[in-house]
């Protein structure tokens, strides 16, 4: 019998896909490999265009781990490298702004030319005469756009970006995600303000007032999970868990419209939002000041879109804004979380509230989401759970499990 | 993990199967006996999820169950009255699970389960 035959015996029973092997949850080995095999050769967003549109601009990420920068040469050109220091691994830069014409170690000062060499070190006679720093460079990576968004691919090998998710990089540039400004710190931090606010008055200090305003760099919001990536994943790609963890949220998607179509390495989920006024109030509130974006694309205006990029990327296309919400593996049970959201440059008061109370909404979501998926991630280590079935409203969740046994070869055996 | 996670919104969780499938039967079946248009259709099922309540769902149900009993005893539309009593048998299977039932509902749970043995 032929590999394939096997697979799709494996993963068929009674007409009903398998999910796959519990194992792949909590198996450290397998961790490895897809840090190898999947990650490192996928394109992961990194940044938003606007972040390194002029020379000497440069942000940096991660790709499971591995931490990469993103940098404008100063011929124009974008450029990906690796962001450890060659010296001692300190990471080169965090976050994103501008570094003029170099990058500079924050540890021992070792300073990287935007072409990834080697232009000096301090006290670069104490590494001895035949030291040659001419061979030091940064490991370079690919890096390519799409629809706004910065890609970076580790693998010399990988099908070029724009091919890579199929048609939905069509779809992708049609968002408008690069007309869209990326919300800053000093955007979502108002309540530190706020609270700050009176002992800076106290101390009559214009410094201690102006010391609260938070620098307007690019909010990566981060969290931490004790989930295997993959269990955060699988929630994220279905709505069947919907009506039953989160009756609330029935009042305002439609869900027998919702619905997943799939593509190359990447999901569409559409979800339409309910005409009608939602009984509770946030909601009802969030109805009423709602309205797409100027940059909006009209097609997609009266829903809550959800897109996932293989492997571990998914943008929420709301009317009101749109992010994008990364997982990153950090141990097989512990995933951190990283989220940029994105506005229109013109957003009014209106456009603010209504940005906010979607905020709410999705907060109070996600803490279900997460109570949900630590029985989940607890119930895929039992003695007594091998591997369940899949209903037609988890096809994304069949189709992102069939790119995994399709990448990590033996990811799902198991008894 | 079950329990009262989320109070009285958990009842909008039986909701999905009967909103896509429940105005085309009830439309048939109504349709088969000759009845007048009646107030079981689509417009109903949107309305109790944007403002009705545990109750209220009940209530449908049951106006369902008779809807399926009224069909059986015309003998109309059997395959659509079938579908229908196997949807109601699963709402109220799954119900216990999110909300109490009342004897009566019970009963019309039995109802179905019988309706389904012997159509």
């Amino acid at each position: 019998m032929s590999a394939t035959r096997r697979r799709q015996r494996a993963t068929r029973a009674g007409g009903a896909p398998l999910t796959l092997h519990a194992r792949a949850y909590s198996d450290p080995e397998l961790l490895e490999r897809e840090r190898r095999e999947v990650f490192a050769r996928a394109w992961v967003v990194v940044a938003h265009v606007s972040e390194v549109r002029e020379p000497g601009d440069y942000a940096a990420g991660s790709i499971a781990g591995e931490p990469v920068v993103v940098v404008r040469d100063e011929h124009g050109a974008l450029r990906a490298f690796s962001n450890v220091c060659r010296h001692r691994a300190a990471q080169l830069a965090s976050g994103s702004g501008s570094c003029g014409k170099v990058l500079r170690c924050p540890y021992h000062g070792w300073t990287y030319r935007l072409d990834g060499t080697l232009a000096a070190m301090p006290e670069g006679r104490g590494f001895g005469e035949d030291f040659d720093r001419d061979q030091v460079r940064l490991p370079e990576f690919r890096v390519d756009t799409l629809g706004g968004l910065v890609f970076v691919n580790m693998d010399p090998e990988a099908e070029p970006l724009r091919d890579w998710f199929g048609d939905v990089a069509e779809r992708l540039e049609g968002l408008g995600i690069e007309r869209l400004v990326p919300v800053t710190e000093r955007d979502v931090q108002p309540r530190e303000v706020l609270r700050g606010l009176p002992d800076a008055l106290r101390a009559r200090s214009a410094k201690a007032a102006l010391d609260l305003v938070p620098e307007p760099r690019v909010a990566r919001t981060w969290h931490s999970y004790e989930h295997n990536w993959k269990t955060l994943a699988d929630n994220y790609l279905e709505g069947y868990h919907v009506p039953v963890g989160h009756p609330g949220l029935l009042r305002l998607l439609d869900y027998p419209r919702y619905r997943a179509t799939l593509h190359r390495r990447a999901a569409w989920i559409d979800g339409p939002l309910r005409d009608n006024p939602s009984r509770d109030l946030i909601e009802r509130l969030y109805q009423r000041l709602q309205r797409p974006m100027p940059e909006f694309p009209p097609e997609l205006a009266g829903q809550w879109t959800y897109v996932h990029l293989w492997p571990a990327q998914f943008i929420d296309i709301y009317p009101d804004s749109i992010d994008i919400w990364q997982l990153h593996p950090d141990g097989v049970r512990r995933t951190r979380t990283m989220s940029m959201v994105f506005r229109s440059p013109s957003e009014g008061a209106r456009d603010r509230i209504a940005r906010r109370l979607n905020g709410l909404i999705n907060s109070e979501v996600m803490d279900e989401d997460v109570e949900l998926c630590d029985g989940v991630q607890a119930g895929l280590e039992s003695l007594t759970y091998t591997r369940g079935v899949l209903n037609d409203n988890e096809n994304a969740v069949g189709h992102f499990h069939d790119l995994l046994r399709e990448a990590v070869p033996g990811i799902d055996d198991g008894p | 993990m079950t329990g009262p996670r989320h109070g009285r919104h958990d009842w909008l969780g039986l909701t999905p199967e009967v909103e896509r499938f429940g105005p085309i039967l009830v439309d048939r079946i109504v349709g088969a006996l000759g009845e007048p248009e009646g107030d079981l259709g689509e417009e109903r099922i949107r309305a109790l999820i944007r403002t009705g309540d545990a109750a209220a769902w009940l209530a449908y149900l049951a106006a369902l169950t008779a809807l399926v009993e009224r069909g059986r005893a015309a003998g109309v539309a059997e395959a659509e009255r079938g579908i229908l009593a196997g949807i109601l048998r699963d709402q109220y299977r799954l119900a216990p699970g999110v909300l109490r039932l009342a004897p009566e509902d019970e009963a019309r749970s039995s109802q179905i389960e019988e309706m389904l043995r012997t159509p």
